[in-house]
């Protein structure tokens, strides 16, 4: 075939020692060479099964479905996302002996030996539970790259769209026939299902006083009237999809019927924050964040499997004492009183608190009182769902500038999450061509974190 | 000729003269239909063969409904009006679909279309991005010119991938700005997009999926881009353009164990004979790019067209052209690949000749208990529509359009800005991912069932039939011909009639009485703002039009 003129196919194919490029986050070209080429098929669906079987779902109320019971003892993250990438120095990683420490005096903790700034009394409070991360690694300094990467384990790369570690846990998680979506971003975007699918992307919640866009029909479309409107729509969806008998209208009657099923659901009070005692609703402070960790809380206890929250600003190339400050005053009360709450509901064992953001900042102090980009050394901090909470891993040196013990990688990290969860790392996903993607690139789990 | 200004001569010549080539030009693109006719039964006996050795029963041919509905997403991005469909449907003179697609490429509205299809495919959607915002327009006005006056492909493409200036003043500029001028995107994105071939995993190591790509090669791809550079310009400190330009040096380095090694042009991508290199790194890419003796630049194309057209491509996924995944029926893709590079590149002509073939024109009715794979072309698939095709239609269906662009056109810019921004929001997928089979969102459906702005539209497609019974006394049958013209571009059948008839009369005498408003000259308006109670009948049809908005016969192009 002329249009593949330089066909090197006859040529030996020379092949890199692995070494070299394994360590990077890359393509997964590798896999899919090494397996040949597999291509999925279509998964093929009884039309007329799913079809009664829906039409009778729209009608009937589905019971709520227990919880399956299982030996992992984390079922449930909340991902707590710093975006713009937050300041270790001022926050969990203190350098009170250097130049690079700023302008906050660390403060003892709950963890013999271990201070964070003056920014988190709180928090400082409850590091019994946490296990703080001072020495996570990553080359990417690019926000979006950077973002991607630790939302996803993976680099960016060409068409391939990873999913969101959200959408990883919704998947091998979640109960099919649970009420609500399994996976909720509260207040930002996060990144969406990629390649697994638009049935996992999450659930975004931008205004928390109607957490859930377009849930109910105006209100002059009384019950009876939606029931009208239901009974024509299924009178022609049904002549459509045997006219057709195309699997794309079999999708398209999923999403309306799961659509259906969590406009009637009991679980969408579980938005409802307004329920919630004054008292609590102050304890996590008057604000989107404060508000959207409680959410998170509800959320978690009503059987959700992945709930992100967002607090952005923490891009401090400029003011970072002032800002860092705000942004933590915010950040201290509602992180401690999801932990405090999780525990006194009983709910902390199953649940994993992550807490990170793209990366960190520089130590050194820029001219405009700010700090870079930085993820040469930064911190993650983890709670809940199996962690051993009172650490501390790793460690940088006096200057904040170099990671000095067991330095740890995202895929090390994300390995860790899969641990605790009961996700095999390992496991490989297909993209629609086939490609052969695992859930992890390579990773370690970090078994000091483990309780 | 005393008192003609010179200048108005020269102007009134040049003009003619200008007249006169474009009429050539356009003259060129719509004469021979003999040999078009003649390819396109050959490509309809290559299918035919292949799917008799296949043992495929292809579907019924589409009916004059299915087939005026399709031809209008496709090639305008939005429904008929229901006149025209009325028209159509009515029309009993045989040649009525040709003159249709013939129409429909002459009207602006085609080039409007495609601009944006080639704008999602070139820079995609991402809206959030100061670099998008600043371009999307410019780009998609220069496209629209370029497809208007069909400009051949290679032409085009050669201008744009040569663009410089700032992106307000040449569209095509911003193209660089999507991908910031970094040689390494670009060549990842140049391979992908025009040759259907991804050397993107070469970046780093030589590729293991296709072992034709060594990391060199890759390199020496994105040396041509090494020069591009992009700067934004300001007013005051706001970004309003960017400004293109390439630099007169400036190498790519590839990084290979841990050393930086700089890497010289070289067009691996198809086999040349490379005529002499222009001084422009740029320029000889381009140039060799869409080169006729370059095949693959055709094939892509026309494999890109067909993908769009039938929802799979000849070669599938569309990036994926290797030695090891052939086209489907290589016949067809040989067939059109020779002529569009025998024709000059001419896209009209390669639209014209693809929805001509019998396979475009089938139905997607399954032709026995099992549907046809979309990789057989013997079935029309179910296309979803595209966001900006979603809001078209949905516009258009409910009257929305009609009524907010007389009455009220500020309000209908803002209702469009909105809702576009929303549907592209909750309908996105983004410009070509790994391609990931359609699946709707809980999010989409809600919208579509329950979302405020979307309901006040229903409420005004459900009075519509109403507003023109107050000056005309139509039937209730001829109401609900008026919605399911608009919604499906078809007449309700027998049996559907009776039911959504059935559901109107019962409706109608559940319901206590409202005063109709009469001679209200903004009632539409009214509506939509919700301040006018709707009477029962209009409720009732209200309901109708709402089932239609969210079935599948709407949600999809079929």
């Amino acid at each position: 075939m002329s249009a593949f003129g330089r066909n090197k196919l006859g040529k030996e194919v020379q092949t890199m020692p692995l070494g070299q490029w394994t360590q990077e986050y890359c393509c997964g070209c590798l896999e899919t060479w090494s397996e040949g080429l597999s291509r999925r098929g279509f998964i093929k669906v009884g039309l007329g099964g799913l079809l009664s079987m829906l039409f009778a779902d729209w009608l009937v109320q589905q019971p709520l479905h227990a919880q399956t019971n299982n030996a992992r003892k984390a079922k449930s993250v909340i991902l707590l996302w710093m975006n713009g990438g937050p300041s270790q120095l001022d926050t969990f990683d203190p350098k009170p002996n250097s130049r690079n420490g700023g302008i906050f005096k660390p403060i003892k903790t709950r963890i013999p030996d271990v201070q964070f700034t003056e920014l988190l009394p709180q928090l400082a409070e409850h590091a019994d539970k946490l296990a703080v991360i001072r020495s996570m690694v990553s080359r990417e300094t690019n926000h979006q790259r950077a973002q991607y990467l630790l939302h996803t384990g993976y680099l960016p790369q060409g068409t391939v769209e990873h999913p969101s570690f959200g959408a990883v846990v919704a998947k091998e998680l979640g109960d099919e026939n649970f009420d609500l979506p399994h996976f909720v971003s509260i207040r930002g975007p996060s990144f969406g299902a990629g390649f697994l699918g638009s049935t996992y992307n999450p659930l975004v919640v931008t205004n928390l006083s109607q957490p859930v866009e377009n849930l109910l029909p105006p209100q002059y479309v009384t019950p009876d009237r939606l029931e009208r409107r239901l009974f024509l729509l299924r009178y022609l969806e049904g002549k459509f999809a045997d006219w057709t008998k195309n699997e794309n209208q079999q999708r398209h009657l999923i999403a309306y019927n799961k659509a259906l099923r969590l406009m009637r659901s009991p679980l969408t009070k579980a938005f409802n924050i307004a329920e919630e005692p004054e008292s609590v609703k102050q304890a996590y402070g008057d604000n989107d964040f404060g508000r959207g960790c409680l959410l998170a809380r509800r959320l978690v206890e009503a059987g959700v499997r992945f709930v992100e929250v967002y607090l952005d600003g923490w891009d401090t190339h400029q003011d970072n004492f002032t800002r860092t400050q705000r942004l933590c005053s915010i950040l201290d009360p509602a992180f401690a009183t999801l932990l405090k709450e999780l525990k006194e509901r009983d709910l902390l064992d199953s649940t994993l608190v992550v807490w990170m953001g793209e990366f960190g900042r520089t130590p050194r102090i820029n001219p405009n009182e700010g700090r870079d980009h930085w993820a040469r050394g930064f911190s993650v901090v983890l709670a809940g769902g199996g962690i051993r909470g009172g650490q501390v891993i790793g460690a940088t040196n006096e200057d904040g500038t170099d990671v000095v013990h067991r330095p740890v990688a995202v895929p090390d990290l994300f390995a860790t999450l899969c641990h605790l969860l009961g996700i095999d790392p390992n496991k490989r996903y297909y993209t629609p061509n086939g490609r052969p993607v695992t859930i992890v690139d390579k990773g370690q789990v970090v078994t000091e974190l483990l309780g | 000729m005393k008192g003609v200004p010179r200048w108005l001569v020269a102007v009134t010549v040049s003009l003619t003269l200008a007249w006169v080539v474009a009429l050539a030009q356009t003259k060129g693109t719509k004469e021979n239909p003999a040999d078009e006719q003649r390819l396109v039964q050959s490509i309809n006996a290559a299918l035919a063969r292949y799917w008799y050795e296949h043992q495929i029963k292809p579907a019924p041919p589409a009916s004059d409904a299915e087939f005026l509905r399709r031809i209008y997403l496709d090639l305008t991005g939005n429904l008929p009006p229901e006149e025209v469909t009325r028209q159509f449907l009515a029309d009993r003179s045989p040649d009525k679909r040709r003159k249709l697609i013939e129409q429909l490429l002459d009207s602006p509205d085609y080039a409007k279309w495609w601009a944006t299809v080639w704008r999602i495919w070139l820079i995609g959607r991402e809206s959030q991005r100061v670099a998008a915002l600043v371009g999307i327009r410019a780009m998609e006005q220069w496209l629209q010119d370029k497809l208007a006056q069909n400009v051949p492909y290679n032409r085009w493409v050669y201008e744009l991938l040569t663009a410089s200036g700032r992106t307000d003043e040449n569209g095509a500029a911003t193209f660089f700005v999507k991908y910031e001028a970094k040689p390494e995107e670009l060549a990842g994105a140049v391979s992908r997009i025009f040759l259907g071939t991804r050397i993107q995993c070469a970046q780093c190591h030589d590729a293991f999926n296709d072992p034709r790509w060594k990391q060199q090669d890759f390199w020496s791809v994105a040396a041509y881009f090494a020069r591009v550079r992009v700067r934004p310009v300001r007013d005051q400190n706001r970004i309003i353009a960017f400004e293109v330009w390439e630099a007169p040096r400036g190498e790519a380095f590839m990084e290979r164990n841990g050393q930086r090694q700089m890497v010289s042009p070289k067009f691996v991508l198809a086999s040349l004979t490379l005529p002499e290199e222009p001084a422009e790194r740029r320029a000889a890419f381009a140039t060799y790019l869409t080169h006729p003796q370059n095949r693959l630049f055709a094939q892509a194309v026309v494999n890109r067209y067909w993908a769009y057209f039938f929802g799979h491509g000849l070669i599938h996924p569309i990036d994926d052209f290797r030695p090891e995944n052939p086209p489907v029926v290589p016949e067809v893709l040989e067939k059109l690949t020779d002529d569009f590079i025998a024709n000059g590149y001419d896209l009209k002509r390669l639209i014209r000749i693809i929805v001509s073939t019998r396979a475009y024109q089938l139905s997607c009715q399954a032709p026995a208990s099992k549907p046809n794979s979309p990789e057989t072309f013997a079935q029309a698939q179910l296309r979803p529509l595209m966001p900006e095709q979603l809001f078209n239609a949905f516009l258009r269906a409910t009257g929305a359009e009609e009524v907010l662009k007389k009455r009220a056109p500020r309000l209908y810019e803002q209702l469009h800005q909105f809702m576009v921004r929303r549907f592209v929001l909750v309908f996105n997928t983004d410009e070509e991912p790994d391609v990931v089979a359609f699946e709707q969102t809980i999010q989409q459906a809600l919208m579509l069932m329950n979302n405020e702005q979307v309901q006040r539209a229903v409420r005004l497609a459900g009075g519509l039939p109403l507003f023109r019974a107050l000056t005309d006394e139509r039937s209730d049958e001829e109401h609900l011909n008026t919605l399911f013209l608009r919604f499906y571009c078809r007449y309700p059948t027998p049996d559907e009639q009776r039911v959504m008839l059935e559901h109107v009369r019962q409706f109608v005498a559940g319901t206590n009485r409202v005063p109709v408003l009469r001679g209200r000259r903004d009632i539409g308006l009214a509506m939509m703002a919700g301040n006018v109670p709707l009477p029962p009948k209009a409720q009732a049809f209200e309901d109708i039009a709402w089932a239609l908005l969210n079935s599948g016969e709407f949600l999809f192009n079929h």
